[in-house]
């Protein structure tokens, strides 16, 4: 018998063209921990949602073939029917907690299942306990950080007692910190006999799964060991080949740690060791000098009015013209705050913030926000972006313009009259960045811009955002994607509870592992191994440059 | 962010639902009459339920909102209710000492009212009210969406803030301008709070049914014992009520 | 009438009650500091929200709206007062979507007839909110009628009719392709065949209910309107004066 089987499935949901899934073949073995990748759209939010019963029973659609889980067949039941079987958590936490305190959010399941006061107890205590979360049964599930959220939507399914647990992107929208710990709980769930199909961009977070399931189209085109799937068809799955396999893969020896897998660089190389080191040495591109000042922040301090905390203590910075520059640190750290400060969206108790020697005021310079739904409205493409400029005065054919020039920026000129919400994720994400640009701003903050976006459509925007750069242009990066930052900022500034700590050359911060790891961050694996070869590399591409021979 | 706080009283014990007797119970008694004297004894009343419930704290809070909605008691109803002889006139408006006291007493009425509801918001959580609004007989779904309401206020205000702020990124003064412009400018703020409810509404749905919501074998984990200190609290706000009501001017 | 507590079987309407509820109440907070009346009533363009979620939720924004009113009332403001608020903002929920079925309107919202309906819905919806709490509110002794009961009205008729045609063209469309009318998800939503009587009844509430309490209120009357109420504000004269004006609106609502 197997834990989830799905046999020939189709479905095409109600009023869209497309089918979702195509006649899709897939089986997990009992007690198997399958992590599913593969580009938004490809249909693993559908297979999810097939293995609940949720479609075709609730989002309703033309559905074929058939699906089992431990051996039961789906179809006709309800999601609670299967629910004690099967449970689905999915991205979107705030729309799994429905209750007023942690205790009654988990115990909201057991409840329905009619289950004792006694047995709900004890699943409660059970629960929280699997996702790390007890002693907070009286907190109210609001006050939790994204993270324990997450893991209260676990801990609630989990009490429903089902032996299959199906995760859609758990981790998209939760800090680095907080994917970890979600990571180790379903490493535990499996341990303890589960039966875990996690969908996850990053698959090489996880790399102690038994299997790796890669999607396509609506098709399950590759199942495997992980580590087993090399870079290209990982990229053709538009997935982002994980570095310790594609390093391991380039020279030809298995996945290693970054201790091991630099002496094993070392003992290849031998002598040409540094002969490797100056090349690389000579090739780096430091980044050019930034030109004058063009914004000032200076000895800025922040409180909260509801807070009595400090959230930011005293921070000074300089952005030069032409910067493209990250600013790093953990959750709470203060990095968004600063950011909005910058932008003149939020007054500093004390310190000021100077545009080209004059106070900063909204507007002059553009800010985008994490998430791109928290501010598209208008009816149209071209409606959105005008939106802006229109506030700021500008009207006719420069209005036009400004409009034309900000769409063809991020790629979206064809766009024009469609619904902004008839867009993908990262198309709007890319409107939201054309809806500021079209205002003219003199520095672009992005708030977290990969986040929620599949590697494709990270690339696609943070190229676009390297280009701008190149123009000239200046730009402030917020985010805690690590190879992003690596990869692209040519500055770094790393917060840490409200100060900044270090500031200086991307390539020079990341090498200093003791630093990040005291905001619980990691710099990228080739980095890590890079640096213990004295050739700190920023990005896959630079380390296969470096060791091609 | 809400008024209740986590403290061991009598009134953080009682059972709920005789908790919400005991609140439509206190809230008769300024009901009762409109005599300045009689009210300043329900306000007097309202005060030993905030001892009983250790929730003056919560009174004192909320005097910058109590006081200014006295005084505009007062006010409004020395000019609207036109009995007695005026005391004062001014062009078309006149107070009269039966007008004014008449405003005392509403103010008073109003202030141990609202009193008497924050002792109840400031012992009970959200959990207990609607437990005791279905043990009472609210059907248990009217009482959750309620509790589901209070969860989601906090996700919505904060997401509220964001918009403000991004639309504010986009050159968007929403504070500026006669009422009328003021109001026209709300439209780029509540469009997006409006659109990003109705994206939720499915994964919203779909957690629920899937967490078994509506079904019939439901067995509520909360549950209370009506004991002997609710029997007591709400013989003795009956016997108060009645005896007030006897004596009353 | 029936799918006021049909509704409560589908999953999708109790959600979308909880959600009208929530923005209701968050929309209500950044604007909570200019009141006019404190405690009673705001500049708040939150009002044009049970409005707007009327005509897309239908009887989801009823209960959203009273819930949501009375969630604001969890910050502070509990007292027999929010019974009337309950009451209020169930009939401003209600009547749009009941008043906008019963004459037909269209959901493009372009022709002069669709804005026409469109300000005959808003304005019997508001003075109906307005009456019930003015009435309410003056009987328990806590505003006098003339003052908060046309500030309510006046409110929320100015905002549902400068915002609400705007957001509505925003989100009509929207919601319909996503599923999430409730035409599209209770049966047997249609106008019954009761609605004439309804119309009839429910504006003789609202206007009647209107100027009899102002013209209590202000003095004007000072005899004693049919036959009852003492022709004062506060207490028994808008009280009882009132109360066969409320009844209409009442009735109306349900035959509407």
């Amino acid at each position: 018998m197997k834990a989830v089987h799905l046999k020939g499935v189709s479905f095409t949901y109600r009023g869209s063209g497309v089918p979702a899934l195509r006649c899709l073949e897939y089986a997990q073995e009992v007690g198997e921990f399958a992590v599913l990748g593969g580009r938004s759209g490809a249909g693993k939010s559908t297979l999810c949602k097939a293995i609940m019963g949720i479609v075709p029973t609730l989002q309703r659609g033309e559905m074929e073939g058939e699906v089992r889980v431990l051996g039961r067949k789906i179809e006709g039941l309800r999601p609670f029917q299967v629910s004690r079987w099967a449970g689905l958590v999915f991205q979107d936490f705030e729309a799994q907690l429905f209750s007023t305190s942690v205790e009654l959010e988990v115990a909201f399941g057991p409840e329905n299942l009619g289950l004792s006061r006694g047995e709900v107890e004890r699943r409660i205590r059970e629960s929280l306990r699997a996702v790390g979360l007890e002693g907070f049964e009286r907190r109210e599930p609001w006050t939790l950080s994204g993270g324990e959220k997450q893991r209260l939507a676990i801990a609630s399914v989990l009490a429903m007692g089902p032996p299959v647990l199906v995760l859609d992107e758990p981790t998209t929208d939760i800090d680095p910190l907080g994917r970890e710990e979600i990571h180790r709980v379903v490493k535990e769930l499996k341990s303890k006999g589960h039966t875990v199909l996690l969908v996850e961009h990053e698959v090489g977070e996880v790399e102690d799964a038994d299997s790796l399931v890669l999607m396509s189209e609506g098709k399950v085109v590759w199942k495997g060991k992980m580590g087993k799937a090399d870079s290209e068809l990982l990229a053709s799955c538009g997935v982002r080949p994980p570095e310790p396999w594609a390093l391991a893969f380039h020279l030809g020896v298995p996945p290693l740690g970054p201790e091991g897998m630099a002496s094993e660089i070392e003992r290849v190389l031998g002598g040409r060791l540094e002969e490797v080191r100056r090349r690389w040495r000579e090739t780096v591109d430091e980044g050019a000098t930034p030109g004058d000042v063009v914004l000032e922040v200076r000895d800025v301090e922040y409180s909260y009015p509801s807070s009595q905390a400090q959230a930011l203590k005293g921070v000074s910075l300089e952005v030069g013209e032409g910067e493209f520059m990250a600013v790093l640190g953990p959750n709470g750290s203060g990095k968004s705050t600063l950011a909005k400060i910058m932008a003149g969206l939020l007054s500093p108790s004390s310190g000021s913030v100077l545009l080209r020697g004059r106070p900063v005021r909204p507007g002059k310079v553009g800010y985008v926000f994490q998430n791109p739904d928290q501010q598209l409205f208008a009816p149209t493409v071209w409606e959105e972006v005008a939106f802006g400029p229109r506030n700021m005065g500008v009207r006719g054919g420069e209005l036009e313009d400004s409009v034309e020039e900000a769409l063809e920026a991020v790629g979206l000129s064809g766009y024009k009259d469609r619904d902004p919400f008839s867009l993908s994720r990262g198309e709007r994400q890319r409107l939201a960045v054309a809806s500021v640009l079209a205002c003219s701003p003199e520095v672009l903050i992005l708030d977290e811009p990969t986040t929620g976006l599949d590697y494709e459509e990270q690339r696609r925007m943070m190229e676009f955002l390297r280009e701008w750069n190149l123009k000239g242009r200046t730009v402030v990066l917020i985010t805690h994607s690590m190879w992003v930052a690596a990869k692209y900022a040519r500055r770094c500034a790393l917060l840490l509870d409200g100060r900044i700590v270090a500031d200086g050359p991307t390539r020079e911060i990341f090498s200093r592992e003791d630093l990040l790891s005291l905001a619980h961050l990691k710099p990228p694996f080739v980095t890590q191994v890079g640096a213990r070869l004295g050739m700190p590399f920023l990005s896959l591409d630079e380390a296969l440059e470096a060791l091609r021979n | 962010m809400f008024l209740y706080q986590d403290k061991v009283s009598f009134l953080h014990r009682m059972h709920p639902s005789a908790k919400l007797v005991g609140l439509v119970l206190a809230f008769c008694h300024p009901l009762l009459s409109s005599d300045p004297l009689y009210l300043s004894s329900s306000l007097g009343l309202a005060l030993a339920v905030g001892a009983l419930g250790r929730c003056l704290g919560n009174y004192l809070r909320m005097r910058k909102f109590l006081i200014p909605l006295f005084i505009a008691s007062v006010l409004l109803w020395a000019l609207f209710r036109r009995v007695g002889e005026p005391l004062l006139m001014l062009g078309p408006l006149s107070v009269s000492s039966e007008s004014l006291s008449y405003g005392l007493a509403m103010g008073l009425r109003i202030t141990s009212l609202l009193l008497f509801g924050v002792a109840f918001l400031s012992t009970t959580r959200i959990e207990e009210l609607t437990a005791g609004l279905e043990a009472v007989g609210v059907p248990f779904k009217a009482g959750f969406v309620l509790s589901l309401a209070v969860r989601l206020l906090p996700t919505f205000a904060a997401t509220g803030s964001e918009i403000v702020q991004a639309q504010r990124a986009r050159g968007h003064d929403p504070f500026s301008g006669g009422p009328l412009a003021r109001l026209r400018k709300a439209v780029p703020l509540v469009a997006p709070i409006l659109l990003y409810a109705l994206r939720k509404t499915d994964q919203l749905s779909v957690a629920l049914e899937a967490r078994g919501f509506g079904s019939p074998d439901r067995r509520p984990y909360l549950t209370y014992r009506f004991g002997l200190r609710d029997a007591l609290a709400l013989g003795v706000s009956a016997m108060v009520l009645v005896l007030s009501w006897r004596l009353r001017p | 009438m029936k799918e006021i507590v049909g509704m409560w079987r589908s999953t999708k309407m109790c959600a979308l009650t909880a959600l009208t509820a929530a923005v209701y109440a968050a929309v209500l907070i950044p604007f909570k500091p200019i009141p006019i009346i404190p405690g009673f009533t705001e500049i708040r363009p939150a009002s044009v929200l049970p409005v707007v979620c009327s005509l897309l939720f239908g009887p989801a924004a009823a209960w959203g709206a009273a819930f949501g009113n009375i969630v604001g009332d969890l910050f502070g403001t509990l007292g027999p007062g929010s019974l009337f608020g309950f009451v209020g903002n169930f009939l401003y929920g209600l009547l749009p979507y009941k008043l906008w079925r019963a004459l037909g309107g269209s959901t493009s919202l372009r022709s002069g007839r669709d804005l026409a309906v469109l300000a005959l819905v808003c304005w019997t919806s508001s003075v109906a909110c307005g009456v019930t709490i003015g009435w309410g509110v003056d009987l328990l002794g806590f505003v006098p009628f003339g003052a908060l009961g046309n500030i309510i009205w006046v409110n929320n008729f100015l905002v549902s009719m400068v915002l609400g045609p705007v957001l509505l063209r925003l989100l009509w469309r929207r919601a319909e392709r996503w599923g999430l009318l409730y035409t599209q998800i209770v049966e047997g939503v249609g106008r019954p065949r009761t609605w004439v009587l309804g119309l009839v009844l429910l504006v003789l509430g609202t206007v009647g209910g209107l100027v009899l309490g102002n013209a209590i209120s202000l003095g004007v009357y000072k005899a004693v309107p049919f036959a009852f109420g003492k022709g004062v504000t506060g207490g028994l004269g808008i009280g009882l004066g009132l109360v066969p004006f409320v009844a209409l609106t009442f009735a109306g609502a349900v035959l509407l």
